[in-house]
């Protein structure tokens, strides 16, 4: 699966890193570009011309035809990089022309290089590429590429037999069962024939061209077999003897002649494998012959040539400039298959094998993670005792740095100069207003530090969780302001609703008038629907509605409002809470009991307490509070003759048009547990 | 040298967290400095020493948070090994693909540490405003670590000396050419 989120994420790349095309294909889409390996740049800065656009085709367009501030070059000479810098660009350039989207990773790429190379050769392509932006680098042999690419039976167990002449080198190789018996290598290709045509130019016609119209010609007139029809042709050059320019018919037959040294040289590279090859695998070859690939395939009459001179048939294949693009490309399709044929890079090419070093690298891997759970357990395992040894190293190591950020808080604050422009009493009314907001939180930490204790008392702990004590999910309190009508009018003059798309209002959703009261906190604060309002110990509603910046409350004299509610009685050991009963209101400034059995003794003026549990509130606020707090008073109390339950008629302690400010309890992730204490 | 540049960027991380990142918190939400330095060190080593800084960071995370001991070693050896495996096999090096890394390990952190340290509540309500509140934690803890990548990346650029460089075997140059 990570393997298909990768390819859709960051496709992995085929390069064919020739020395006169380099051909560049996406895993997924096939062949992405088809460019020829030649960079056009300043001679005295060494920079890529065109802000770096000038490679490939616009480059080789320029070769031979710039002046003395510009040179073209190919950065690769017989199979090899010759100019680190330039091939990084290149493939820099390749590589982000190919790829379309990178979504920000560097993807895998194999690349195919001549199997004669050396490991310092090697190395260069590896730092080339990765320099470029390719994450992992594989490299693979020219040869095994053609051979897939030409779709031989390499797999089998026959030989299979290709020729790939390149414009630098050209690769013979016999492969079977999946891998290379024999393989041989010259550096002589599709270059060296040109320069084979210029010499043949000066030497029996007197007359220098350049090397690009010497590729011309090749591909107009070369031949390596006596053609049916030979070809004449027309070629422009240098007279060397008056200097001046002049033409000449050329045959292909003149051609062939100044093509014979260099293909007999490839022709005596695949003599000397098929001789090196086993019998039996000789044999295979007599039947299945050899393929031929690359650009120096599709010189006329070559197929002939070899097969004559080789005794064996021969054939070329149907593309044979993009075989090996083609077969690098199968290969990473089928990376995994095909991964042990590769140099991946991870080793010292000049000690160890690639294969040892990933090993060793994953052992070491392996070893220290288990290391690092192996200290978790022991941690766990140990006692508190040791465990806390190392706790408290790392929290005087860590004190000098607090005491030094301590000592430059406190002379900040010295520093600081009360602003002037509140008044003594604004400042008097804030510093109240905080201390009272301090002190409410301070009441329910030591309700909560009360719970705790019962708790730990009733059942007892693990010793780890002696030292812990901090719980997750802590009460919190926010202040919130009543809105007047003023405030509420404002509200409705800007045509503004306290509610969203949280909450289901969508455009031309129905509005409809709300009687309830507002206050100034919404979700942004964390409120949420059903969270109880308090003034001081009394209770004086529940949230209703929430919006994002004001909430709708509930008043406890609304019919609306549901709370479980308890009477207190007062007696010689204190204030003792009776059976949970349900407070509704009543409207018109009242509230009524219910649900409060016969059995219990009830008298008018006896204070009305919130239930042990209120199921009325959420789940998560319902053991919030563990001390009860204060609804109001009971002015009427009757029990009717053979009815179920007391009718009970409170009055509440607080009434809303009173008070201005509530608080609204929440209940939020302990400050304490996130690195800050 | 990397080793004491990245303990020193931890005890400052420490400092930092413990000191002024309370007084930081936008919408509820605070940075894991903490789990910053681990991710920087996944970063910066790109090998198997940074289970070496899981110990270190979860002995710290353990230490500040009054947690059980060993939870956070644990919790961050098995992530950061992860990380380590996607960031090998996807290479990750762009300050998109680390800024999302650092997101879903901050996350997965934030919710997981706190879950193991004793949820005492076990509602659905309750497990939705710890996933709320550590994922705003996390793009917290990712912004302030992309912030300092981009610091670092600037800073680097500023100073002429390549500190990455091999003085004894000088097999790297900086290119010439950009695209």
């Amino acid at each position: 699966m990570l393997h298909r989120l990768r390819q859709w994420i960051c496709p992995d790349l085929a390069i064919d890193l020739g020395t006169a095309n380099t051909i560049v294909s996406i895993q997924g889409e096939g062949i992405a570009l088809d460019e020829p390996s030649v960079v056009a740049l300043h001679k005295g800065s060494r920079k890529i011309l065109g802000n770096g656009t000038a490679v490939g085709k616009l480059a080789k367009q320029m070769l031979g035809r710039t002046p003395d501030s510009i040179i073209a070059v190919r950065p690769l000479k017989e199979g090899v990089i010759t100019d680190f810098e330039l091939c990084e660009a290149m493939l820099r350039y390749f590589i982000h022309k190919a790829r379309h989207h990178s979504r920000g990773l560097r993807p895998r790429v194999v690349i195919a290089v001549p199997g004669s190379i050396t490991p310092v050769e090697k190395r260069a392509v590896f730092n080339s590429a990765e320099r470029a932006g390719a994450g992992r680098v594989y490299l693979i042999d020219e040869s095994k590429a053609a051979g897939i690419g030409a779709g031989l039976p390499i797999s089998e167990p026959m030989a299979s037999m290709v020729c790939d002449i390149g414009g630098g080198t050209s690769e013979v190789a016999i492969m079977s069962m999946g891998d290379t018996v024999v393989s041989n290598s010259v550096r002589i290709g599709g270059d060296k024939c040109d320069e084979a045509i210029v010499e043949y130019m000066k030497q029996h016609f007197s007359m220098r061209i350049g090397v690009q119209t010497a590729e011309d010609l090749k591909l107009e007139l070369g031949s390596a077999y006596p053609l049916e029809q030979e070809l004449t042709g027309e070629v422009k050059g240098l007279d060397i003897i008056s200097s001046i320019p002049r033409k000449a018919i050329v045959t292909s037959e003149e051609l062939r002649d100044a093509l014979h040294g260099p293909l007999e040289s490839i022709l005596n590279c695949c003599k000397q494998t098929i001789e090196q090859c086993k019998p039996e695998l000789v044999a295979d070859l007599a039947d299945n012959g050899m393929v031929l690939t690359g650009g120096g395939a599709l010189l006329r009459g070559i197929a002939f040539y070899m097969s004559e001179q080789l005794g064996i048939p021969v054939r070329v294949d149907e593309d044979p400039l993009r075989t090996v693009a083609r077969g690098t490309a199968i290969c990473l399709e089928h990376l995994s298959q095909w991964r042990h044929a590769f140099d991946n890079g991870d080793g010292d090419f000049l000690r160890d094998g690639p294969q040892f070093m990933k090993r060793e690298t994953r052992s070491s891997e392996i070893k220290l993670a288990l290391l690092a759970i192996l200290t978790g357990i022991c941690l766990y395992a140990v006692p508190s005792a040791c465990s806390d040894r190392v706790s408290n190293l790392i929290r005087d190591v860590s004190k000098p740095g607090l005491i030094l950020v301590q000592q430059f808080k406190d002379w900040q604050t010295q520093t600081a100069e009360v602003s002037p422009e509140l008044s003594r009493v604004e400042q008097l009314e804030t510093r109240l207003s905080e201390l009272q907001q301090e002190n409410r939180r301070l009441e329910l930490q030591s309700l909560q530090l009360t719970e705790d204790l019962q708790y730990l008392k009733q059942t007892g702990v693990p010793s780890y969780q002696t030292q812990t004590g901090e719980r997750l999910l802590v009460p919190d309190l926010i202040e919130a302001e009543l809105l007047g009508q003023s405030s509420i009018a404002l509200l409705k003059e800007g045509q503004l609703l306290n509610q969203g798309r949280e909450r289901g209002v969508f455009e031309s959703s129905f509005v409809l008038q709300s009687e309830l009261p507002l206050i100034d906190q919404g979700t942004r604060q964390g409120v949420q629907a059903g969270f109880s309002l308090y003034a001081g110990q009394t209770v004086v509603g529940k949230i209703s509605e929430v919006g994002r910046w004001t909430s709708s409350l509930i008043p406890i004299t609304s019919v609306d409002y549901r709370g479980s509610a308890r009477i207190a009685r007062k007696t010689e050991q204190g204030l003792q809470l009776g059976t949970d009963g349900i407070l509704v209101g009543m409207g018109e400034g009242k509230c009524q009991l219910l649900q409060v059995p016969p059995t219990e003794s009830i008298q008018v003026g006896q204070d009305v307490y919130t239930g042990e549990v209120d199921r009325e509130l959420p789940l998560n606020m319902q053991s919030t509070l563990g001390q009860p707090m204060y609804y109001g008073r009971v002015i009427e109390a009757e029990l009717p003759r053979g009815a179920p339950y007391w009718k009970i008629i409170v009055q509440p302690a607080v009434k809303l048009a009173e008070v201005k400010q509530v608080s609204v309890l929440r209940k939020i992730v302990n400050p304490r547990r996130m690195l800050a204490n | 040298m990397k080793w004491i540049s990245l303990l020193l960027f931890c005890y400052l991380m420490l400092i930092v967290q413990i000191s002024f990142v309370p007084d930081a918190i936008i919408a509820g939400s605070r940075p894991n400095l903490i789990l910053l330095v681990l991710c920087f060190a996944l970063f910066w080593f790109r090998n198997a020493q940074v289970f070496l800084w899981a110990i270190l960071a979860g002995l710290i995370c353990e230490t500040f948070d009054a947690a059980i001991p060993g939870t956070g070693i644990l919790l961050l050896t098995c992530l950061v090994w992860m990380a380590f495996r996607v960031q090998t096999h996807f290479q990750i090096r762009s300050l998109f693909s680390r800024f999302v890394l650092m997101t879903v390990m901050a996350f997965a952190f934030d919710s997981v540490f706190q879950i193991l340290n004793g949820l005492n509540a076990k509602t659905l309500p309750d497990l939705v405003s710890l996933t709320r509140h550590a994922g705003g934690n996390a793009v917290y803890t990712a912004v302030a670590g992309l912030g300092l990548l981009l610091a670092c990346k600037f800073i680097q650029r500023l100073i002429p000396v390549d500190f990455g460089q091999n003085l004894q075997n000088r097999t790297t140059y900086p290119s010439r050419f950009s695209h």
